[in-house]
């Protein structure tokens, strides 16, 4: 009995434990709306936002996000941020949209734009910059015009307040190219060529994981081939006849060794330290990647060459805007809320954050000066953006998730032969009705 | 008469029940509920448009759902031949033997409680082309590398692993069943003249019959369910999608591809599959239970 | 139960063995399965002890020198204690809920003939079948809706239901085979039912219980996956989230994730070697009657 007794207490209490740290931060929340109308004196009330992102992990902004929320609560005692971040993959996406869609949305959000984001505006559940400026005319007025074009949505408006910009494009490895004497690949010839090399070198000449994220060599392919104008479509009722003709050269690509040999069950992290560590000669990536090279002195990056009959013009590069900070529809109607989420991406979107995101990587929302101390790959990739004559946002941006994951995992079987190009991208439009 | 008033019974029952009910039976229902709906996208979740039957129908034209079909019947005759194969041959030779029985009793349930992301894990650093264990092993032979998760060779080094773990498992269960078989038995069977392989046939194995019948329905439901080592092991059915498991591919179609309405309706299926086969299974392998 | 008993049987079936030949083949083949769970385990914490580009060349020596760097890496990025106090947390209060729960309704089944007994028994067995996944997404939104996100309850309170069904089993199982008699004297003197369940039912059934605590235990503090759903702010991770977070932004530094491996399962293992011999007595009960 004296056992079962203990058993009860000790119940009793972890339930009285647990009451009592959950207290901590609803009991904020809930207390806030009802105390006083927001415009009178917001600065002495408590207010807790809660912030998700995709500056975590190994995002190279990761650290001075960090910073900028420290700076932010600094300058704001009264404000408290309850800061979720984590690396961005389809299960980060999938955790966010999660929330949104059981009532645990976020107060702002940094999320990407486009396809991943039709959802939440479809259920209102993010507010537009147009509503916000009605009542906060400064609202991201910083921003260049440029950079604000690539958060149109679908229904004209925008909701999403950018800081960075990425570029997508070919890293090589240069002390490779230089010790096998290789030249780089400005063009399809050449990039055959190095392939070849480093094949017979027994360096793995193109570093990718076609089970995890095959994503960039998909979009360069097709844009390869069939250049801007057929890459920038969504197709519904047909595919353009170069997306096939783009595809089929992951087969030309696989069957020339260019891949390393587990290409097919590799994951994506294995993939790019094998490049970091000099394993692997070149790697399609974005910006993002820059953080993480060890060896920024001997890295750079070049537009993927236009296949021999491709139709796009050499310097044509995949990349945009394609994130930034949404206010949830759930902050803005709370009073208590409104105006510490609009500080917060005020604070966030300011001249001064966004220098410090373009620091690492890629091109700067606003008209800041450029980040001084550039490593040659980061020269390499703001030259890259500055010669483009077309910048084109990603496919995925625009396919529906199931036909675009469709596509993701036929890849594999289209490089061996399996799949024809042309079966994969009709199941493609079926699903993209 | 002590158990005649059924009052005390809520006091018992009504907890378990309310906790069952809330957490278990009801998502469960609102599950089924879902499969009949066109959902995409998890945000839609209270809005999906009504489909009727569709998503059934339109698992029956999904090649991958073939595959992962498959792939789990491939597991369940796995599970059945090699899990609790090797099981009741272990058991059977640590029940012969006096010396460190406790010993394999102890270290063969170590697998068991190992997590499936810790096991996969440790497998991912066994495959690995470039320095895993397995490669590490063939070239100090003098052997070529192989590439361990193959088209070919992939879902069997994906379910390698899966049998692997549970063997103990299932070998704890068989044994306690042996050392339950009374002593005199045996000692019946000796004057009779029946001894060694004879032994285990006519005696051992017959009496418990009723606890390898039960390893098979859990080996056999067990591997309709597998879902998290295989997806540690080879995210997205790793390579092109060969490896999926129903299991698997329900979790790809409802978080990654967000048709959470189809991947409701696969998960049914895994359920329905689960009835029909282990109720199968206890007709198969109907016999008398022996009463000793 | 009866240690002395049991020796004795083997020594009666042992003679039963003969021959030499015979002892070997079979010890060999118990020592060479013995060596897939013992050896793996030790490559792995074997390694964990080296630098990672030993591991990728010679991952058979033993550490003889053995280098803490991937513990201090490992140990400097993440709060490890805390999140060993979360996982102890979380799985200390399921066991008990779940003790409890089942134990009191594994008691009414077997004690009690109702009208719904049958129908309950296979609704306990039959959501054995349900995968975990399939309940998820509800699940979330109960658990929002209970304002228990990020909460050590949002995955105590789901865990104990996807564990009871198993536990009322085992429990069962082994209830059942305990004789009527003496719950039938207690009543005689006087005893409620009430008295009977705490001072009979429950110490008789200590070793089905332990066994129903290690289950519990292994698969509360192993399941990664509503736990990764469930819990989002990082001081609230438990020990699996955070080290498969770990090893998704480090997966070629092979030293960190054999360190990550052992910091998994140490615990598990060590649980496991003190209570195993209850593994046994409770489970075979329940299993073989269930």
């Amino acid at each position: 009995m004296k056992r079962i007794l203990a058993v009860l207490i000790l119940l009793a209490m972890t339930i009285t434990m647990f009451a009592a740290c959950s207290k901590a931060t609803p009991a904020d929340d809930t207390k806030s709306p009802d105390s006083s109308a927001p415009s009178e004196s917001p600065a002495n009330e408590k207010v807790v936002l809660r912030t998700v992102s995709m500056f975590g992990g190994t995002d190279p902004s990761a650290a001075d996000y960090q910073q900028l929320i420290k700076d932010f609560t600094n300058a704001n005692p009264h404000i408290t941020i309850n800061d979720e971040s984590a690396t961005s993959d389809e299960t980060w996406k999938a955790r966010v949209t999660t929330d949104f869609s059981s009532g645990n949305d976020p107060d702002v959000v940094f999320f990407f734009t486009g396809a991943d984001a039709k959802q939440l505006i479809d259920a209102n559940k993010v507010v537009s910059l147009e509503e916000i400026r009605k009542e906060y005319p400064d609202y991201a007025k910083n921003i260049s015009e440029a950079a604000m074009g690539f958060m149109q949505e679908f229904d004209g408006k925008h909701y999403a307040v950018p800081v960075r910009g990425f570029y997508e494009g070919l890293f090589c490895n240069t002390d490779l190219f230089e010790k096998y004497n290789v030249e780089l690949p400005t063009d399809w010839e050449k990039f055959e060529t190095a392939i070849k090399k480093f094949k017979e070198a027994g360096i793995v000449p193109i570093a990718v994981s076609f089970s995890d994220v095959p994503h960039y060599w998909i979009e360069h392919l097709i844009l390869a081939e069939g250049g801007y104008e057929d890459h920038k479509l969504n197709p519904k009722d047909t595919y353009p006849e170069s997306w096939a003709k783009g595809l089929s050269y992951f087969k030309t690509l696989k069957d020339m060794g260019a891949f390393p040999v587990d290409v097919n069950a590799i994951k994506n992290d294995i993939i790019t330290n094998m490049f970091y560590d000099k394993q692997a000669a070149m790697i399609l990536d974005g910006s993002w990647i820059v953080g993480g090279i060890k060896d920024p002195q001997t890295t750079t990056v070049l537009p993927v060459p236009p296949t021999p009959n491709g139709k796009k013009d050499p310097t044509d590069i995949i990349g945009g805007f394609s994130a930034g900070f949404y206010i949830s529809r759930k902050a803005w109607d709370d009073p208590a809320k409104r105006d510490a989420a609009v500080k917060f991406v005020q604070h966030m979107t300011s001249n001064e954050a966004i220098s410090m995101f373009a620091k690492v990587a890629g091109a700067p929302a606003a008209d800041v000066p450029a980040p001084g101390g550039l490593t040659p790959v980061m020269e390499a990739g703001i030259k890259l953006g500055g010669q483009a004559k077309h910048i084109d946002m990603p496919i995925d941006s625009r396919l529906n998730k199931e036909a675009w994951t469709y596509l993701v995992s036929m890849i594999g079987s289209i490089a061996d032969g399996q799949a024809t190009p042309e079966n994969v991208l009709t199941e493609v439009i079926n699903k993209n009705k | 008469m002590l158990y005649k008033d059924k009052r005390p019974l809520i006091f018992f029952l009504v907890p378990a029940l309310i906790v069952l009910g809330t957490f278990l039976y009801y998502p469960f229902v609102k599950n089924i509920i879902n499969s009949f709906y066109e959902i995409n996208g998890l945000a839609a979740l209270d809005g999906g448009k009504f489909a009727g039957l569709q998503n059934y129908k339109n698992m029956i034209n999904d090649p991958f759902i073939r595959l992962a079909l498959k792939n789990n019947l491939l597991m369940m005759g796995f599970s059945v031949v090699f899990q609790v194969g090797i099981a009741l041959i272990l058991a059977l030779m640590v029940d012969s033997i006096s010396r460190g029985a406790q010993f394999f009793r102890t270290v063969y349930f170590f697998p068991v409680v190992i997590s499936a992301t810790a096991i996969g894990l440790m497998f991912n650093l066994f495959y690995a082309y470039n320095g895993g264990l397995f490669n590490q092993i063939l070239t100090r032979l003098g052997f070529d590398p192989v590439l361990w998760l193959s088209d070919k060779l992939g879902i069997y080094m994906v379910s390698l692993p899966v049998i692997w773990q549970y063997v103990g498992f299932y070998f704890v269960i068989i044994l306690t069943g042996l050392n339950g078989i009374p002593e005199e038995i045996f000692e019946y069977a000796v004057l009779d003249g029946v001894t060694g392989i004879k032994k285990i046939w006519y005696i051992s194995l017959p009496l418990i019959w009723d606890v390898i019948k039960v390893c098979m329905t859990l080996a056999i439901t067990g591997a309709l369910k597998v879902f998290d080592l295989p997806w540690v092991l080879a995210p997205n059915g790793a390579p092109k999608g060969l490896t999926h498991f129903l299991g698997t591919y329900m979790y790809f179609k409802t978080f990654i591809s967000q048709s959470a309405g189809y991947g409701a309706a696969i998960s049914v299926f895994i359920v329905i599959l689960g009835l029909i086969v282990s109720f199968t299974v206890n007709k198969l392998f109907k016999r008398d239970t022996i009463v000793y | 139960m009866d240690n002395t008993a049991i020796s004795f049987e083997k020594q009666v079936r042992r003679t039963k063995i003969t021959g030499i030949a015979a002892k070997i083949c079979i010890y060999i083949v118990l020592i060479l399965w013995s060596l897939t769970t013992v050896y793996t385990l030790f490559w792995v914490v074997n390694n964990s002890f080296k630098d990672k580009t030993v591991i990728l060349t010679d991952s058979f020596s033993l550490a003889l020198q053995p280098v803490l760097d991937n513990y201090i890496n490992a140990f400097g990025r993440l709060n490890i204690g805390r999140a060993y106090l979360n996982s102890f947390i979380i799985s200390g209060t399921t066991i008990i809920f779940v003790m409890v729960l089942a134990g009191l309704a594994a008691y009414a089944m077997t004690r009690y003939k109702f009208r719904l007994r049958n129908t309950l028994y296979l609704l306990f067995a039959g959501s054995l079948l349900f995968p975990a996944f399939s309940t998820i997404v509800p699940i979330f939104k109960m658990v929002y809706d209970m304002n228990l996100v990020s909460h050590p309850l949002g995955v105590i309170i789901p865990q104990t239901a996807g564990n009871l069904s198993f536990a009322i089993i085992v429990l069962m199982g082994f209830m059942s085979n305990l004789p009527l008699e003496l719950e039938e004297a207690a009543f005689m003197e006087g005893c409620n039912v009430f008295n009977i369940f705490f001072k009979i039912i429950l110490p008789i059934s200590r070793p089905a219980f332990a066994t129903v605590a290690i289950f519990t235990f292994i698969w509360s503090y192993n399941d990664l996956f509503l736990q990764m759903v469930i819990l989002r702010r990082r001081e609230t991770y438990p020990i699996c989230t955070l080290l498969n977070e770990i090893t998704s932004q480090f997966g070629t530094d092979f030293g960190l994730m054999a360190a990550a491996v052992t910091i998994v399962i140490l615990p598990v293992l060590l649980v496991y070697l003190f209570l195993q011999k209850n593994i046994v007595k409770g489970l075979t009960a329940g299993a073989v009657k269930g």
